[in-house]
């Protein structure tokens, strides 16, 4: 910037306009003036006054006459701050001074000296609430970017770990790192996914969800096909897998991709425990999949059109419950289920005082009073809370949802067609999953298409020693995961 | 064309027709039929028990149910489910059919109207039970109540289940089975029988399930020997044994036999009996073999247990008295009713083809009353129960 300090002065505040957290002061060092500028509200006072106010102040005023000649050559290399920077481009200090750097202005020299005083505006490093796991590492991603890459850097101390930036957002100039294993991961895939963000012309990103849209275009599908997850422990197992891993600035949720359906049927967890526990607790989890997906339709489909499925005294038992229920079986299903969804909505957004009195309303007016007042028969509030109760096995919001979608769908299917309605949404419910891919590997592997090896890994989980390779779908070099060395012990 | 396909198979869902939407509470599940036979205006008599009467609301919450028998009458199946349906508000539903049960009458005259009728109707499930009463009306055995079931067509075929399981009188058929010894040639098909006992009034009050002793109770009685679709009558305790025992029915069964002045009882296990047939100088020769382990389980003569020998005539004894047994069987089904319920000819027709197919037509009258069939029985007595002597003996 040229022109004296006044100038400038007067330049930048015409910018930022007269924002009351701006910050600014022009010192006479000698016969030359600085101007130091920052914003208050992200700069920290004490760095400040510690890097840069005592050291002029203390340093440069005994020798003013010898070494105001060279005051800018002498602030550059005495300030005592690692992250020292200059700034060439003068729109570039707008930028610096939004996070968090102090800007320091020379007369008579064209770049800036910008140093960082930011304040600590992040909480600390906490334990998940999102994804709670009983054993293994508690700690989770903040909001603060460089923590969450540090917190992967200390997991996995290879050179090859690469994390490259990109600056996203035309407003919030958002920092986004696309981490990866350099001979692990796909490089093409990489290649990919930072044409895709390149492409991307947004005026912010406010979360990692914004990019998730954009990374899967082109098909339509309430499945999600990233993971977003908190835990340094499951991207640290992706990335050591080879899948590329996406930071965001200001947000605790990374995004893991390319996500498979098998994905969301486990938890980082299971890498923890004994192979045979986790086997059980993964088929439980396929089962419950299964049961939240369809247990509503099977039961409308069973009910009003394939009596002859239920056992004799279910049948009686059902018909005598139903007896005093005035609205179709279907209607009724569906009512139950979109009042449970408010239900959990309302939980979720109710601030948590008062969360017990939601509870307590719902388990009584679903559980007992609907059934007493012969609104809705007994059998379906068990199929509804077993349905969700299979529902809340998944962690994934999106994955929740999508499973939802679905639900409802089938209870359509059922409603016009029974079972035979059950059959053909399944149809197009498998269609649909075969035909999803996330940047170009195709969402049901690799149970279809089958790979016996990387199936040790899915469904069910093969003791360490048995896995000794990476899954193909995600990576096709340096397969091998366990050495000889630790075979032979 | 995207969408002329996806138009195309909605049409073919929408083609195929299985538009049988029933509301639950739009049905009447009939879960067991009665069938009579009204002598003089020569009608079927039917009576269904409906298994989801609400009675009460406050039942309903607890998923209990009363039963409802509604009687149609008409010149065939049809036109009796017909007025039954005109009595009933709710649509009459027979895919939960449990036990179907023709009076002696109807039985006599023959089933096959009826079984057709069942055979072709898609709803029912073709295994619920077939049974004959004696002497009483279908009507009569369906009103009656028992405080150990809820339902009274479950308290039938949960009866006839437990009764094959632990004694020997009771054959486990349903309806496919009835059919399938109807339709082969080679065999005639058998069922089981009911009675009342008790009050036949009293028994049909639900007041009655509040006394500790119901007034009435069913009771699953001998065989009913057919023969084709017609009812020819029924066997006693004996031959009722005999008949199950010689078609590996029994699972249990006891044997009683003489000692001194007293009785000692055997209990045999899973009993297995194999029929051997051959033709020799062409006249059919019929082997069957029973052997079985077993277990005593009273013992009231004064013998020492602890002997091989005594248990040596003792297996003999009951050798003898279960062949009898088997021989009554054998005697009845021969002589008094001249039915092939064995099966003997079945045999004759997988190893002996030709000669089955010369005498099919006259096989039972002509060929299978006239048989000499052996009778072995080979048994095991294995142990003597937790005592080794009677306790008579135990005492001296």
């Amino acid at each position: 910037m040229r022109g004296n300090v006044e100038q400038i002065l007067k330049k930048i505040k015409n910018e930022v306009g007269h924002s009351s957290d701006f910050f600014s002061r022009i010192l006479t060092l000698g016969n030359k003036k600085i101007l130091y500028c920052f914003f208050e509200s992200v700069s920290s006072d004490d760095k400040i006054s510690n890097f840069f106010m005592k050291g002029i102040t203390s340093d440069i005023r005994y020798q003013e006459d010898t070494f105001v000649e060279d005051l800018f050559f002498h602030l550059k290399n005495t300030i005592i701050n690692s992250k020292l920077t200059l700034i060439e481009k003068p729109e570039d200090i707008y930028y610096y001074l939004s996070s968090g750097f102090t800007c320091i202005f020379v007369e008579g020299y064209q770049k800036v000296i910008a140093i960082e005083t930011k304040a600590i505006l992040d909480r600390s490093v906490s334990e998940s609430s999102s994804e709670a796991i009983i054993r293994g590492p508690k700690d989770s991603f903040t909001e603060n970017y460089m923590v969450n890459l540090g917190l992967i850097r200390k997991r996995i101390k290879d050179k090859n770990l690469r994390m490259d930036e990109v600056k996203l957002g035309k407003r919030t100039q958002t920092k986004i790192a696309i981490s990866y294993i350099k001979d692990i991961a796909d490089l093409e895939h990489v290649k990919m996914i930072q044409d895709r963000l390149n492409s991307i012309d947004i005026d912010g990103v406010i979360d990692s969800s914004y990019l998730a849209e954009f990374l899967s275009p082109n098909q339509h599908s309430s499945f999600p096909k990233i993971i977003s997850t908190e835990r340094p422990d499951l991207v640290c197992q992706s990335l050591l897998n080879g899948k590329i891993c996406i930071f965001v600035e200001n947000t605790p949720y990374v995004l893991i991709l390319p996500a498979l359906l098998v994905d969301f049927l486990q938890s980082p967890e299971d890498h923890y425990q004994k192979p045979s526990n986790v086997s059980f607790t993964r088929i439980l989890r396929t089962m419950a999949f299964l049961i939240t997906l369809l247990t509503p339709a099977i039961y409308i489909a069973v009910t009003t059109f394939n009596q002859e499925m239920i056992p004799d005294r279910l049948l009686i038992s059902l018909a005598i419950q139903r007896e005093f229920v005035p609205f179709p079986t279907a209607f009724e299903v569906l009512m139950l289920m979109i009042v449970f969804e408010m239900l959990r909505e309302s939980d979720i957004r109710i601030p948590k005082i008062t969360g017990t009195a939601i509870s307590v309303v719902g388990a009584l007016v679903l559980g007992d009073a609907a059934v007493n007042a012969g609104i809705i028969s007994p059998i379906v509030v068990i199929i509804i809370a077993i349905t969700s109760i299979c529902g809340l096995l998944f962690t994934d919001v999106d994955f929740v949802n999508s499973l939802r979608f679905w639900r409802i769908f089938f209870v359509f299917c059922a409603t016009i067609l029974g079972i035979v309605g059950i059959v053909a949404g399944g149809i197009i419910f498998i269609t649909k999953l075969a035909s999803l891919e996330c940047i170009g590997t195709p969402y049901l592997a690799p149970l279809s298409p089958f790979n016996a090896k990387a199936n040790k890994d899915a469904i069910i989980r093969a003791p360490r020693n048995k896995l000794k390779t990476r899954s193909i779908f995600l990576t096709k070099k340096n397969n091998t995961r366990l050495g000889v060395k630790h075979h032979e012990n | 064309m995207k969408i002329k396909l996806l138009v195309l198979c909605c049409i073919t869902f929408l083609l195929c027709g299985c538009w049988n939407y029933n509301e639950l509470n739009q049905i009447a599940i009939v879960t067991a039929l009665g069938i009579d036979k009204d002598k003089k205006e020569n009608t079927y008599q039917i009576s269904a028990t409906i298994s989801n009467a609400h009675g009460t609301q406050s039942n309903t919450k607890e998923g209990q149910s009363q039963t409802v028998i509604i009687e149609g009458k008409g010149h065939t199946i049809s036109e009796a489910l017909n007025d039954i349906d005109l009595q009933s508000p709710k649509e009459i539903y027979l895919g939960s059919l449990n036990v179907i049960i023709f009076s002696e009458d109807v039985a006599k005259e023959g089933v096959n109207k009826i079984a057709d009728f069942l055979m072709r109707e898609p709803e029912s499930r073709k295994k619920f039970y077939l049974l004959v009463t004696q002497d009483e009306k279908a009507s009569d055995v369906l009103q009656i109540l028992s405080p150990l079931e809820a339902l009274p067509s479950q308290n039938i075929a949960s009866n006839i289940l437990e009764a094959t399981n632990y004694q020997a009188v009771v054959a486990d058929i349903n309806y496919s089975d009835f059919i399938r010894t109807l339709i082969e040639p080679g065999k005639q098909p058998v069922l089981s029988s009911i009675k009342i006992t008790g009050d036949k009034k009293d028994g049909s009050k639900y007041s009655s399930l509040e006394q500790s002793k119901p007034a009435g109770a069913i009771k699953l009685s001998n065989l009913a020997i057919f023969k084709k679709d017609k009812l020819l009558g029924f066997a006693n305790k004996k031959e009722s044994q005999g008949i199950n025992l010689i078609a590996n029915e029994a699972k249990r069964i006891t044997i009683e036999t003489k000692c001194d002045n007293d009785y000692m009882v055997a209990e045999l296990n899973h009993p297995h009996n194999t029929i051997t047939v051959s033709l020799q100088n062409n006249k059919p020769v019929v082997k069957m073999s029973l052997t079985s382990k077993g277990n005593i389980t009273e013992m009231g003569c004064n013998l020492d247990l602890r002997d091989p020998k005594t248990i040596d005539t003792i297996t003999k004894k009951f050798e003898k008295d279960t062949a009898d047994i088997l021989k009554a069987g054998i005697h009845m089904a021969q002589k008094k009713y001249k039915s092939d319920i064995f099966g003997i000819g079945r045999k004759f027709q997988k190893s002996y083809p030709s000669y089955f197919h010369k005498h099919q037509n006259n096989w039972d009258d002509e060929i299978f009353s006239k048989l000499k069939i052996q009778v072995h029985v080979d048994l095991d007595l294995e142990t003597k129960g937790s005592l080794e002597q009677s306790i008579r003996k135990e005492e001296s």
